[in-house]
């Protein structure tokens, strides 16, 4: 509802840059004075928060869970021999396909996890896995959309534009929302990151991790013909100018924020910079990693920048494995092996990393794809997968996502998908039900995080009163 | 539709609801507020109630439980036994019990709701007014715009209110201030330093006179069609690509530009803004047959939506938001699901538009309005899209030939044999591990089983019946007699089957069987066979709709398989590339056309499309009547409600867009909801006295311009006094002008004019990829839009969203602006280049004429003496570099001039 006193405040916050219906986050913004002259601004969230910052591991393509964290005895028995499931698969499908990958507990949980990610294994006593996920639709297009931006088809704004939108950055000297992804984009491409009607302020910033030098992968971050001491200088007659235009006129804080904004933007430079040369790791924390240059360490150089810049206090981070779908192995399983060979050390190089300096705790670590697969075997498709029978299909019924760090539960699992883990059987949690929690985690009420735009107040959960916070996962 | 006939309609409405209302005695409502309302709270509002209202029903107002869900009544007053609402709490044979999550109310609970409906539902009258809401025709956007009592002028009511707040406009703006106000307003461009000085002499001898001259001149270059024209493209969401168009598909639109271009002219045109508005929704219905194509790229408006993943709902969704909040304001798409929240659109309204727009179809071919200008090329696109069609014909007759294969037939007619007793999964699997064409063999399946597998067989395929009644192990043994006995003419099967079965060897297995029937149907299409009844009773089988025999070669994309469609695709996206790229390709409009016959849809409940409500034909919004359409899709008579001059909005928003264009601030708070949840604005009377007069002048965007631009009102400067920041700290009684930064477009236009690099005689025609080499020579209204992967430098700067209409920019300040401008080779290689040619005349050397020359070029001035000291210094404390210098020193001094806040500014 609008009323005069916020009506001021709007305006106070679009001349500021907050754009048009920032009333929304309402009482969030209580505090004024706390918007400086950045959008990105640290803000406080309106509850108690267990995470301030979140990484996204995003296995683009829906990796296979029966092949990574959800063991399914049963279909080593049913190998090759029809599985009876009434649900409807997105291509042809045929009998049931056991895991080729052995899986094995780890720690003092016992949880089993495949070969395929032995490493991050490891951690299995600080991971929180739920294995009872569902999303709606069998196609990568309408489920990225779903996953990341909270709807299947329409524009809206991406889970981290929501959260830099409620929790600004906390480091004034880089972007506060940034998606890695080696080689090109996921399909979908800038949409999966798209502010919608927020301002593009909040918009994720693309960074091509196949880039292994400071300028390519951050895009205007040095100057190509001034040296820092000669760029100083012309900052400093820039400063002067706007100086002196701004004493010729009234105080007018639009001025002023532009020229802070040189000032941030030179500190940037250097900061950036810094954040993502990672030469500037010693020998051992690279090794950890695994990195290596060119695309085979891509992964592992992108999750090493990840720490670098979760220290310095940048706000969200999506990792995808790489451009297109990797994780979409439709005709054979096994090509999961070097998918996995390229993420799962990094991955688990990173919960060490973040443990070993204290960010842990207030870390969110996500780790999935936007659905799992089938149990049974994807059938040729003439052209497509000709000759190959060790495939799996789409499956949006039932798949696992775990998550990590701040303020949920260690060494955990949470619901089950069905004998042959085709669906999810028990606690069933929905993507938006993740998304309901992941707020939650950050300090927002899903319900009340909302923003004005269309004459509606919109939320990340949608306009249905089902997403629900999935307390069991809390700790 | 006029003014008196929608109020009377507007009353009926709204006494409908009184009409409703009964006299109850005391006695009843003492009843309702003991027995019933407590049942109601406690049972059923957490679900019902305001808070929440599943299926849409409410029970906590007579009315709305008048209402009942969205599938209909709950209640039959006086008629219990026929009321759902009682079935329901009994727990009735087919509703559903209620309350769902609690147990059965009590019998005494029952009895008492009984007795209420049976009471005709009682409930105390001041109840029945569920909300203190103001009555929407209260609200001040939907009241009839107000003609000014007497005349005024936008001075006028602007000084009225000052003066009633005790001020008094800012001093006027300095000749130089107001000149490149103006350019950039009416242009987008700055005015060269001779513009201004011009100007400045001028103003000397009246400024009033030279700044309505200036204005007229602006108005008349092309120049500003492109500025006003960006701020259309931004409500019109466009963009030169489709959004995601399935894998693999070029999603480019190789003739959005046509809409682009259409809308620059039309405002240069100054064409009316009714006109504007119709020709962009139904400029096929303004054709006339056999005259030219005329304003058919008008229709882009409706086109250039996002492919939401080909979600037809969702484009159709979105192009009734583009229509309702871009032309009228109103947030028509929230009643997708529900009445709106709170403007008066029902659900009923937005699928009444609905209907008008799945009443029409975007063409599979877009219409030609434009040949290519060199002839040659044209020529030579012809050929070349014929080779590619070529490819595409060569591919499709493969794929129809490998359906008469010998072998292949045989194999599909024995596999569809056995899927006729396979489940849906099982036929799926097997056809895909046998590798055959699913919908090949689905539809050989249902043939069979419409001609052969059925009591009466076909007479074609009473053999294949009989034969397939015989199991494999006796199948040798008993087919000979079966031949012979199907061989007799009385057996009633087809002559052609009648003679080789009576003349060849005894079959051994049912897929001799089949190669009969292979070589019978092979022969029949083959043309080759007399045209005797046996042959062609044949031929008509093998022709039915049916049958897979009678799918053309150019039909024969139904069975592709998704191999085949990724092979299309590729051939389709050469097509594509050459109606992009190729300069003979002719120029299309983006059209839309009506359906041979209407489509009206039903209310989808929930905005589900499998819940079906009421019939929603088309037409317009209640709020203005109702009125039907009954031509064609409608698209005209909408266009004609939108621009009828009693429709409250459409003057009323479009001027405030202008407004907000020239003063950077609407004078209404959210330029595309005018609905009931934005308060009257300040400047109510300045709105109502814009919109009268441009309806009045025509709906002249031009004359609509000259009144605000000419007024003190925008000339004054941004000065601004101690009583001004608190009376009027937001400006809305508009005692200055805001200082305004310039926008995406402003800043890299101007940068590139400055710098000498923009050719603005290269106005239209097809976007200019960002990669492309002339890219910094066009303006920024001409580069390529992707909406699939947004390039990030208009973003950073607050660029139009593309995927969906943008009633506002954003005016972010963020360091990555800021990075691009001291680092980005865009702005090094235009200061360079601004260096260069100022240099170029003094040899290398920078003195303070190279400099008066900078100043000159930039900020439109000469430098004052302590800054051409700091510039000098600057300059000539430039470390030497070994040459070519990646920057000159000039460059560096050139760039400072550009990124800083004074040429960034409009004050």
């Amino acid at each position: 509802m609008l009323h005069p006193s916020s009506l001021t405040r709007r305006e106070m916050l679009d001349r500021i840059g907050m754009g048009l219906g920032a009333l929304g986050l309402g009482d969030l913004l209580a505090d004024t004075s706390s918007i400086s002259l950045n959008p990105l601004a640290a803000r406080q969230p309106p509850l108690p928060a267990r995470a301030k910052r979140v990484v996204h591991l995003f296995m683009n393509g829906g990796p296979s869970h029966l092949d990574t964290f959800d063991p399914k005895p049963s279909l080593d028995k049913h190998d090759g021999k029809a599985i009876p499931s009434p649900l409807k698969t997105e291509r042809p499908t045929g009998a049931g396909l056991k895991s080729p990958y052995a899986f094995q507990k780890y720690g003092k949980s016992g949880i089993e996890v495949s070969e395929l990610f032995a490493k991050t294994a490891q951690h299995a006593d600080d991971l929180c896995i739920i294995r009872s996920m569902h999303t709606d639709l069998p196609n990568h297009e309408p489920s990225l959309g779903l996953l990341n931006c909270g709807e299947a088809r329409l524009n809206r704004p991406s889970l981290g534009s929501w959260i830099t939108y409620g929790l600004g950055s906390m480091n004034q000297n880089l972007p506060g929302y940034i998606a890695m992804c080696p080689g090109g984009m996921p399909i979908r491409r800038t949409k999966n990151w798209q502010a919608g009607f927020l301002p593009s302020a909040f918009q994720g910033a693309y960074v091509n991790t196949d880039h292994e030098s400071v300028d390519k992968l951050v895009e205007f971050i040095r100057n190509g013909a001034l040296d820092s001491k000669r760029q100083r200088e012309q900052l400093d007659l820039l400063l002067a100018f706007n100086q002196r235009h701004l004493a010729e006129r009234q105080k007018d804080t639009q001025l002023e924020a532009r020229i802070q904004s040189f000032e941030l933007a030179y500190r940037m430079q250097m900061e950036a910079s810094d954040a993502f040369d990672i030469m500037k790791e010693p020998e051992a924390v690279r090794q950890m990693y695994g990195v290596k240059p060119g695309p085979e360490g891509s992964f592992a150089r992108q999750c090493l920048i990840a720490r670098r810049l979760l220290e310095r206090g940048v706000r969200f981070l999506q990792l995808w494995t790489g451009d297109g779908q990797p994780w979409d192995n439709h005709d054979d399983v096994l090509d999961h092996k070097p998918l996995a060979a390229k993420v799962d050390q990094p991955i688990a190089a990173l919960l060490t990393d973040l443990k070993q300096r204290g960010l842990f705790d207030e870390t969110l670590v996500i780790w999935g794809g936007e659905f799992g697969r089938t149990p049974v075997v994807e059938l040729p498709t003439p052209g497509l997968n000709a000759g190959k029978q060790r495939g799996r299909d789409h499956n949006p019924y039932g798949f696992t996502t775990w998550l990590a760090g701040g303020g949920v539960k260690r060494g955990h699992i949470h619901g089950a998908t069905d004998e042959f883990g085709f669906a999810a059987a028990e606690k069933p949690v929905h993507i938006r039900d993740l998304h309901a929690t992941i707020l939650h985690l950050l300090g927002f009420d899903h319900h009340k995080f909302t923003y004005r735009y269309t004459g509606l107040d919109y939320r990340l959960t949608g306009v249905e009163e089902g997403p629900k916070v999935v307390s069991e996962l809390l700790a | 539709m006029n003014l008196t006939r929608i109020l009377p309609l507007i009353g009926i409405a709204s006494t409908s609801v009184v009409a409703q209302e009964a006299v109850f005695s005391a006695e009843q409502v003492v009843f309702f507020e003991k027995n019933v309302r407590p049942v109601l709270a406690e049972h059923c509002y957490s679900c019902h109630g305001a808070e929440k209202a599943k299926s849409g029903l409410r029970l906590d107002s007579r009315e709305s439980v008048l209402r009942g869900t969205d599938a209909g009544k709950v209640v039959i007053v006086g008629d219990p036994e026929a009321s759902s609402l009682i079935k329901s709490v009994r727990h009735a044979p087919g509703v559903e019990p209620m309350p769902t999550k609690k147990p059965q109310l009590a019998s005494a609970q029952i009895e008492a709701l009984v007795q209420w409906v049976k009471m005709g539902l009682p409930w105390p009258k001041e109840a029945v007014v569920t909300q203190s809401k103001p009555k929407w025709q209260e609200h001040w956007a939907f009241k009839p715009i107000a003609k000014p009592a007497t005349p005024t002028s936008v001075d006028a009511l602007v000084t009225e209110k000052l003066a009633k707040a005790g001020l008094d406009f800012a001093p006027p703006a300095n000749a130089a201030v107001l000149c490149r106000r103006l350019h950039l307003s009416l242009t987008g461009l700055q005015p060269s330093y001779e513009e201004v000085e011009q100007f400045k002499q001028a103003a000397a001898a009246g400024v009033q006179s030279a700044a309505a001259a200036l204005i007229d001149k602006l108005l008349a270059s092309p120049r500003y069609g492109e500025r006003i024209g960006r701020m259309w493209l931004d409500v019109a969401r466009y963009a030169d690509t489709w959004g995601y168009a399935g894998p693999g598909a070029d999603n480019r639109l190789p003739n959005a530009h046509t809409y682009r271009d259409w809308v620059v002219k039309a405002l240069n045109d100054d064409l009316p803004y009714d006109q504007f508005i119709t020709e962009q929704l139904a400029a096929d219905h303004l054709q006339a047959p056999g005259k030219p194509a005329g304003s058919l790229a008008a229709l882009g408006f409706l086109t250039v939506n996002d492919s939401f993943v080909g979600d037809g709902t969702l484009q159709i969704d979105d192009r009734i938001d583009v229509i309702s909040r871009g032309l009228m304001g109103l947030t028509v798409s929230c009643a997708r699901c529900h009445d709106h929240k709170y403007d008066p659109v029902p659900t009923a309204d937005y699928y009444s538009l609905y209907s008008v727009m799945n009443s029409c179809v975007v063409p599979p071919e877009f219409p030609i309005i434009g040949e290519a200008p060199d002839a040659a090329a044209a020529a030579a696109f012809k050929q070349k899209v014929a080779a590619v069609e070529v490819k595409k014909k060569a591919f499709r007759e493969e794929v129809f030939s490998e359906l008469r294969k010998p072998d292949k037939l045989r194999d599909y007619l024995l596999f569809a044999q056995r899927a006729t007793a396979m489940t849906p999964d099982a036929f799926k699997a097997t056809a895909a591990t046998e590798m055959f064409r699913e919908s090949v063999a689905t539809k050989w399946r249902d043939f069979l089983t419409t001609y052969a597998l059925v009591p009466q067989p076909h007479p074609v395929m009473l053999a294949w019946t009989e034969f397939a009644k015989l199991l494999e192990p006796e199948f040798a043994a008993k087919a000979p007699e079966l031949a012979q006995r199907l061989a007799k003419p009385e057996s009633g099967a087809n002559e052609v089957l009648r003679n080789e079965l009576a003349k060849r060897p005894p079959m051994k297995s049912f897929g001799e069987v089949a190669a009969l029937y292979q070589e019978v149907f092979l022969a029949c299409v083959s043309g080759l066979v007399p045209e005797n009844p046996p042959w062609l009773e044949m031929r008509g089988l093998l022709q039915t709709p049916t049958s897979p025999m009678s799918v053309p070669a150019d039909g024969i994309d139904q069975f592709f398989n998704v191999k085949d469609s990724l092979r299309m695709q590729e051939i389709d996206n050469e097509i594509k590339k050459l109606a992009v790229e190729d300069p003979g390709a002719p120029i299309r409009a983006m059209t839309m056309q009506d359906r041979p016959q209407p489509a009206d849809v039903n209310i989808f409940i929930r905005g589900n499309p499998a819940r079906q409500g009421a019939l929603a034909p088309r037409g317009f919004l209640t709020m203005f009547g109702g009125q039907k359409f009954s031509k064609g899709s409608g698209r005209l008579e909408l266009a004609q409600s939108i621009t009828n001059k009693e429709n409250p909005l459409t003057a009323r928003v479009m001027v405030n867009r202008v407004w907000m264009l020239h003063f950077g601030k609407p004078l209404v708070s959210l330029p595309s909801d005018f609905g009931m949840q934005t308060p009257k604005p300040e400047q109510a009377e300045l709105l109502d006295y814009l919109a009268t007069t441009f309806m009045q002048e025509g709906w002249s965007l031009k004359k609509l311009q000259r009144l605000i631009l000419n007024s003190r009102t925008y000339q004054q400067s941004c000065t601004s006094t101690p009583d001004k920041d608190v009376k009027d700290a937001e400006n809305a009684l508009l005692s200055r002008f805001n200082r305004l930064r310039l926008d995406y477009e402003q800043m890299r236009d101007s940068t590139l004019a400055v710098c000498g690099s923009l050719n603005v005689a290269n106005a239209g025609g097809r976007a200019t990829p960002l990669a492309a080499p002339e890219v910094d020579t066009r303006r920024s209204l001409y580069l390529f839009i992707d909406r699939e992967v947004q390039a990030s430098v208009p973003a950073m700067f607050d660029f139009a969203n593309p995927d969906i209409h943008s009633p506002q920019r954003s005016v972010t300040t963020v360091p990555q602006q800021a990075l691009f401008l001291i680092n980005s080779p865009f702005i090094q290689a235009q200061s360079g280049k601004l260096a260069a040619t100022l240099q170029a005349s003094t040899g290398g050397v920078v003195d303070a004429r190279t400099l008066e020359a900078l100043y000159h070029r930039v900020l439109l001035r000469g430098p004052k003496p302590d800054e051409a000291e700091m510039a000098l210094r600057f300059v000539n404390s430039a470390p030497a570099t070994p040459a070519p210098a990646p920057q000159s020193p000039l460059a560096q001094l050139a760039q400072v001039l550009l990124i800083g806040n004074e040429f960034q500014f409009s004050d």
